[in-house]
């Protein structure tokens, strides 16, 4: 087995955003504590936005809000060939998948919308997240019904540890479809035919926003060690009595957001349950 | 990075399994399943066993994988699992990682609801669907990253293994001929009516293919307590993003550049050390012409490349997959197999590829893959004299 030299990953930004903008505020007035200003979106970020679906929407903007937070705003000359992204979803765009199969469904199979063909691939999102922030680095979409972002996150420290990159712009982004809304009206009448994970989170975003995007910044670079140091502990739950109530009940991206809580919290240590695991963030000093 | 390579499978337009890629690579004529979609376009389909065909029960997709799994873990010795909870899975996929069943959306508009196209979503993750028969407990991810989703499907169970994450990974790719995909390409107007000719000056497009191919990657003590051949690894894999295009490659491929010349560096390689490449090559203008001229930058025209895509087809998720297994062989067999189709390479590239089979002159092999997104994906194999045919 190959040993890498120690690695401190540092949680150094996060970004919670549905289509409709920032969540973040929201967020850090439940836990009564603050969070910067949000910066708002440029205009030639709007324009390269405009017509772009909601899934797009949200992960642009949450990877955004990450990468401007306070820690990653004090070193802005990242290089931007060691930043790599990771997308995960439990169903991906199913709005735009939607829309190109209705196309072909009306005009025929040869008349499909290259441009709505080429947005429904899964890794669009990561796509236009390089592109709209300028990194090089390795981009990686993965779509599972089952622990979509835990699968991120273990990648990310692998990546992370082995020196593959300095930073991982990691997001989970769900969107709220024609499809998953008929889902959940099926699963509410106890008609539940769909998948049910092993763990926690519904298949299907039921929320009333057309998306929900959540990031996070994980970094393995000494100058940003103004974040808390991110480690996953042998621990496989929290108890829940211990374990305060989810930050954002009825959220359909609960993990991201327990790490996002952590990290906004004031507590010097502070806990998240992701997929069989435990995270501990340790601010201001090693763990 | 040292990944064993314990057990491989794959199926393909070319062959249904390992042991027939090779004969199916030579010539240039087209694979015996050549088809035409309802676009029009040339298509190929994969030599299936009979036996794994559920009669849409399942994406076609995964029946595909399950023949490929079946051989690779024969080829693997692990009729039983060492550890489950070790063991992850971690495999490509485009079809199968959508809800795309055409009949179900028409009904679906009709406010028809026909639950049996989401029970087979549902069930039909590839990685999980893996996971779940096999009842293994290590991670499983679907990796969807288009064209490149099976080379970083292997290259993210290397890393896995690396990590000390998993002893044992399934990694591969799987993907099927699917009408939506069909249609979606015709609308990229990148797929051909004609038999596709990668690198040649005449080509125009691709023809889409299908097929499945499974790697069994381990940690060396793995496949040591296991008793198994460590002769043939996973010496190095590195991805980069173009960020440029939704669809089509940097012009120049300096995205395709910075993933081969990482993965070099993590193998501890130079470029003179790559015995030879297995290209993308999907026969479409962009592509073809943008990796030539990267590797061009990167190896002074002094390594071998080919396309086995004349015979596969681009076989999209599962294409990376399989050709790492087809690069694998050619390096346990010690020859590599002329470029199909090719009777005039491209004059805009600065070195052609190999029109003829020739020797391997090394025991390291680059497989590279682009895909939409800007997505560009590199695979170093080693193989060990010993382990060769």
């Amino acid at each position: 087995m190959p040993t890498h030299p120690p690695v401190t990953i540092r949680l150094s930004g996060c970004g919670l955003c549905s289509s409709g903008g920032s969540r973040l505020g929201e967020l850090a007035e439940r836990l009564g504590t603050v969070t910067p200003d949000a910066v708002p979106l440029p205009a030639d970020l709007k324009k390269q936005l405009r017509r772009r679906s909601a899934f797009i929407t949200a992960g642009v903007m949450a990877a955004r809000e990450a990468l401007q937070s306070t820690s990653e705003a004090a070193a802005p000359d990242a290089d931007p060939t060691a930043t790599g992204i990771i997308v995960t979803s439990r169903i991906g765009d199913q709005n735009t998948t939607s829309e190109f199969i209705d196309d072909l469904l009306d005009f025929g199979l040869d008349q499909g919308s290259p441009i709505k063909f080429a947005h429904s691939s899964h890794n669009a999102a990561a796509s236009y997240i390089a592109t709209l922030s300028g990194i090089y680095g390795p981009a990686v979409t993965a779509i599972n019904f089952a622990d979509p972002f835990a699968n991120g996150l273990i990648l990310a420290e692998c990546w992370l540890r082995q020196r593959v990159c300095r930073r991982i712009v990691l997001l989970q982004i769900e969107s709220c479809s024609r499809l998953s809304q008929i889902l959940a009206g099926h699963a509410a009448e106890g008609d539940a035919f769909v998948f049910t994970p092993e763990r926690e989170g519904t298949v299907y975003a039921d929320s009333r926003e057309p998306c929900e995007a959540a990031c996070l910044l994980l970094s393995a670079r000494p100058e940003d060690d103004a974040g808390p140091v991110l480690v996953r502990t042998d621990v496989t739950s929290i108890d829940r009595t211990a374990d305060a109530a989810e930050p954002l009940p009825g959220h359909p991206l609960p993990e991201p957001v327990r790490l996002i809580a952590a990290l906004l919290s004031r507590s010097p240590d502070a806990e998240a349950a992701i997929g069989g695991a435990v995270y501990r963030l340790h601010r201001n000093r090693q763990p | 990075m040292n990944v064993c390579i314990t057990g491989m499978g794959c199926v393909s337009p070319a062959a249904p399994d390992c042991a027939g890629t090779w004969d199916g690579l030579q010539g240039d004529d087209p694979p015996a399943l050549t088809g035409v979609s309802e676009t029009g376009q040339i298509v190929f389909r994969a030599v299936a066993d009979p036996a794994y065909d559920s009669g849409g029960a399942r994406h076609r997709s995964l029946d595909l994988l399950l023949q490929a799994l079946d051989e690779a873990r024969s080829d693997a010795g692990l009729d039983t699992l060492p550890d489950p909870a070790r063991i992850g899975v971690c495999l490509g996929a485009t079809s199968a990682s959508f809800l795309n069943d055409m009949l179900f959306h028409r009904r679906l508009r009709d406010h028809e609801l026909d639950p049996e196209p989401i029970r087979r979503f549902f069930s039909g993750n590839p990685a999980e669907f893996v996971k779940a028969r096999l009842g293994l407990g290590g991670p499983a991810m679907t990796v969807t990253n288009a064209c490149a989703s099976g080379t970083d499907a292997v290259g993210i169970a290397a890393a896995w293994l690396a990590g000390g994450v998993c002893d044992l990974v399934i990694a591969g790719g799987a993907d099927e001929l699917h009408t939506v995909s069909a249609a979606g390409f015709y609308s990229l107007g990148v797929t051909s009516q004609h038999l596709c000719r990668p690198f040649d000056r005449d080509r125009d497009g691709l023809n889409l293919g299908e097929g499945a191919a499974v790697l069994i990657l381990e940690t060396p003590a793995s496949a040591r307590r296991r008793g198994r051949r460590t002769g043939l690894t996973v010496a190095g894999y590195a991805a980069a993003g173009d960020a440029r295009h939704i669809t089509q490659p940097d012009p120049e491929g300096t995205g395709i550049e910075r993933a081969v010349r990482n993965a070099l560096h993590q193998a501890g390689l130079r470029p003179d050390d790559i015995g030879f490449i297995n290209a993308h090559g999907t026969g479409t203008i962009h592509n073809d012409l943008a990796e030539g001229l990267a590797f061009a930058r990167i190896f002074q025209g002094r390594c071998p490349y080919h396309s086995t895509k004349g015979k596969t087809g681009h076989t999209l998720g599962a294409a990376g997959a399989i050709e790492a297994v087809i690069a694998a062989l050619m390096l346990r067999r010690g020859r590599i197999a002329a470029s199909c189709r090719c009777p005039r390479p491209d004059p805009d590239l600065p070195f052609a590829p190999a029109t003829r089979e020739m020797p391997v002159s090394s025991p390291w092999a680059l497989s590279t893959s682009l895909a939409f997104g800007g997505c560009n994906s590199a695979l170093i194999l080693h193989c060990q004299p010993e382990e060769q045919d």
